[in-house]
């Protein structure tokens, strides 16, 4: 049995704690009575096969698999999100769970059989990162045949599959022609999920339009039922536990009082490394870093029966009591933080990830007051991938000097991007991301950061900060410094160690 | 246009590029001798610690060879010893496979029975010799015999792109290296207590594994893949095709459709 989670108060005996800022690695003391709080320890990593096979076998609210697969029919399976979890899965569980699928599928018969990758607005994946994922028997049985599909939501092959609220839905052409879709998906936080993989597989007016500026649940909800009233879906999905480092960075997951002399080397070791290796280098290191994940549960079946069980399942799992609502909220960035694995690049993945996703991940109340002020660990250098994110570059050059505002932004720069034929080709043959991924995170990160009444980064480029309407720190003392503005000398302060992923239980 | 605040430059710089005595230093100050204080609330130190350690070994690459590995996450999780059991392309497999298996099975090819009473992984090679006519030969019930015996289940493995190699092929400058893949199966429980039914299971996997390597996994599931040749010249000419990089959309094919 691992540990669970807890929460550290900061006194006299704490040693200085890890902080991970991007690439870079620090110890920072905190004040006295900061609560730090702890995610679990990892568990051990089993063999997931009899999990998959009975969640196949027993589902929840609908016939056993195999008893809806039969020759002559058309059928797709349906992954997403290969960008998470982060660090990558070692052995990605998504491989058992496509090919116990497809034993099944053999046995009946079926010959008519497509992978079908729904990643939406983000980058279509290559080759070799489909094979990271679903494994290379799955993707040479069908890349030859053409069997192994993305998403291109620009596509005009998209079919029409009815009008909310005076808006076209419009849907992918082989889910529209399939007699049954089997939705693939991994509980490993609270913004993926398997309605969130069938919005996916809809068109870029419709996904502008259900996740866009004025995306709500509603709008998700009703392209959600309408996929679902059109296409016999399957859901299999499986949640993840906290991930186990390898041996090499292990001392990342490790309460720093339980650190043994190899981890105090490894963490002298990685930081001299960190100093003086080349950016390129360090870029490799951060996105071949793989963690092994122990599946906590599977279940197949109905969409939202599978999707309560498997949510309950993983919050229980990573759920850690927090302490009420802080003055401060202070969150670091290396576990993800950009649109692809080097967490040192992209000011804007960084600002998305510890503003909008981190302090969400809590349960019954809020992490920050409203009022408070966030403080975030990140270099926000002005790096962007040139082949995967050209717009976020882009953005930040031109769109940020002009404005922060949302609804400005939308009104002026939207459109011109999410029409340029650049950005198009991009997006459709050169595994960029679409132009509209950047606009909605940054959407999702303004509307965010106006419950603060600041936000500053810790040892940021200040410029970078100034852009994004942020403000920057030399050190965390100035941190709190430019906070008690807003929060007095004696705020409460609430850490999140270890870069986020656990769900904090707030009373 | 926004008009940015005039000291809105710099910062974001990396700090001192020499880390290490400043680390020292801290360490010792913050974990040296008596110092290492667990603080008030915090829970105890689990023993039972699990560390994850990455079986997949993707094209790795030995000197000689350019060699790829796949199917090896039909093993996570797998804790207990294991007997490797693979097809015998030639003589350099002891060689390759040395190379490519997890590390922490600490394989043997000697001593089977001490090895797995050890806890060690054994791998064996129940065609007995390298097979002369690229065909896979008949299996030495031995694995199987020792997998009822100790409990612990066989792992079908196979190659292919070595056949006829009876040395370690010669360093080239040109970069073209021999290509050789390793193709790992789903483990296979020993059941039953006859040892030569189940070392024909797992001969059958075993060649269900070259006809899937030869053409696609999905279509040897449906039946319908291509046999891959089992006699005469054929045999040897299709045990000598090029092997494929894993993944790949192009299929090279020696042998055209009728």
């Amino acid at each position: 049995m691992s540990r669970p989670g807890f929460t550290l108060d900061v006194d006299e005996r704490t040693q200085p704690l890890l902080v991970a800022q991007g690439t870079r690695l620090r110890l920072e003391r905190f004040g006295l009575g900061t609560h730090v709080v702890y995610p679990g320890d990892g568990r051990p990593v089993g063999d997931p096969t009899p999990l998959v096979a009975a969640a196949l076998a027993s589902p929840l609210g609908t016939a056993p698999l195999a008893a809806q697969l039969h020759a002559g029919m058309a059928l797709t399976i349906v992954i997403g999100d290969l960008g998470s979890p982060r660090p990558r899965m070692g052995s990605d569980v998504r491989r058992h769970l496509v090919e116990q699928v497809l034993v099944l599928a053999a046995a009946a018969g079926v010959d008519d059989v497509a992978v079908l990758c729904a990643n939406g607005l983000a980058k279509r994946p290559s080759d070799a990162e489909l094979t990271d994922v679903v494994g290379e028997r799955v993707v040479r049985s069908f890349a030859s045949t053409g069997g192994l599909l993305s998403t291109d939501a620009t596509d005009p092959a998209y079919v029409d599959l009815g009008v909310i609220d005076g808006h076209e839905i419009r849907l992918h052409p082989r889910i529209a022609a399939s007699d049954l879709a089997v939705n693939i998906v991994v509980t490993s936080s609270w913004s993926t999920s398997a309605g969130r993989q069938l919005v996916a597989l809809t068109d870029v007016a419709t996904l502008d339009w259900a996740l866009g500026l004025e995306t709500s649940s509603d709008r998700v909800s009703a392209v959600i039922g309408l996929v679902e009233a059109s296409v016999a879906t399957f859901t299999l999905d499986a949640a993840l536990g906290e991930p186990v480092l390898p041996d090499a960075v292990s001392f990342l997951g490790r309460r720093e009082w339980e650190w043994r002399v190899r981890d105090q080397v490894a963490f002298a070791t990685a930081r001299q490394a960190l100093a003086v290796a080349p950016k390129q280098a360090i870029a490799r290191l951060f996105s071949d870093l793989a963690a092994g994940y122990p599946v906590l549960g599977v279940a197949g079946g109905a969409r939202d029966q599978v999707h309560a069980s498997m949510s309950t399942v993983w919050t229980n799992a990573v759920a850690v009591q927090g302490p009420p609502a802080s003055d401060v909220g202070v969150v670091n960035v290396w576990r993800k933080g950009s649109l692809h694995a080097d967490p040192a690049s992209d000011p804007l993945g960084a600002a998305h990830h510890a503003v909008a996703e981190q302090p969400s991940l809590v349960e019954g109340g809020q992490l920050v007051r409203p009022g408070g002020v966030l403080v975030g660990f990140h270099p926000l250098s002005n790096r962007f991938s040139s082949r995967t994110n050209s717009v976020g570059a882009d953005f930040f050059a031109e769109v940020l000097p002009a404005s922060t505002d949302p609804t400005e932004i939308r009104a002026t720069f939207q459109d011109r991007f999410s029409t340029d034929p650049w950005y198009g080709e991009l997006y459709r043959g050169r595994h960029g991301h679409h132009p509209l991924l950047t606009f909605h995170r940054w959407y999702a990160t303004a509307r965010a950061a106006a419950t603060y009444a600041d936000v500053v980064w810790v040892g940021a480029d200040r410029r970078s900060a100034e852009l994004m309407g942020f403000r920057a720190a030399s050190t965390y003392a100035d941190a709190l410094e430019i906070a008690s503005g807003h929060v007095g000398r004696t705020p409460s302060i609430t850490v999140l160690h270890g870069g986020g992923g656990s769900v904090v239980r707030v009373p | 246009m926004r008009t940015l605040a005039s000291w809105a430059r710099g910062g974001g710089r990396p700090g001192s590029r020499l880390t290490l005595p400043t680390d020292v230093r801290a360490l010792a100050r913050g974990w040296g001798v008596g110092k290492r204080r667990v603080p008030l609330g915090a829970p105890a130190q689990s023993d039972a610690r699990p560390t994850h350690v990455d079986i997949e070994a993707p094209h790795a690459r030995l000197p000689r060879f350019d060699i790829d590995v796949v199917g090896l996450e039909l093993l996570a999780g797998q804790a207990r010893p294991v007997i490797v059991v693979a097809n015998h392309a030639s003589g350099v497999d002891p060689t390759l496979l040395g190379q490519v298996l997890p590390t922490q099975w600490l394989v043997r090819t000697s001593g089977a029975t001490l090895a797995l009473r050890s806890g060690r992984s054994v791998l064996l090679f129940p065609e007995g010799e390298p097979t002369t006519d690229g065909t896979l030969g008949e299996f030495s019930p031995r694995a199987a015999a020792l997998s009822l015996r100790h409990g612990v289940p066989i792992v079908p493995v196979t190659i292919r792109g070595s056949y006829g190699m009876d040395a370690l092929p010669p360093r080239t400058s040109s970069g073209a290296l021999p290509r050789v893949l390793v193709r790992f199966g789903a483990p296979i429980e020993p059941t039953g207590d006859n040892p030569d039914v189940l070392i024909e299971i797992v001969r059958d996997s075993v060649q269900a594994l070259l006809t899937e390597d030869a053409g696609n996994w999905y279509a040897s599931l449906r039946g319908v893949a291509e046999p891959v040749p089992v006699t005469g010249w054929r045999a040897v000419w299709a045990a000598q095709e090029p092997v494929e990089r894993p993944g790949s959309r192009e299929r090279r094919r020696i042998w055209g459709r009728d």
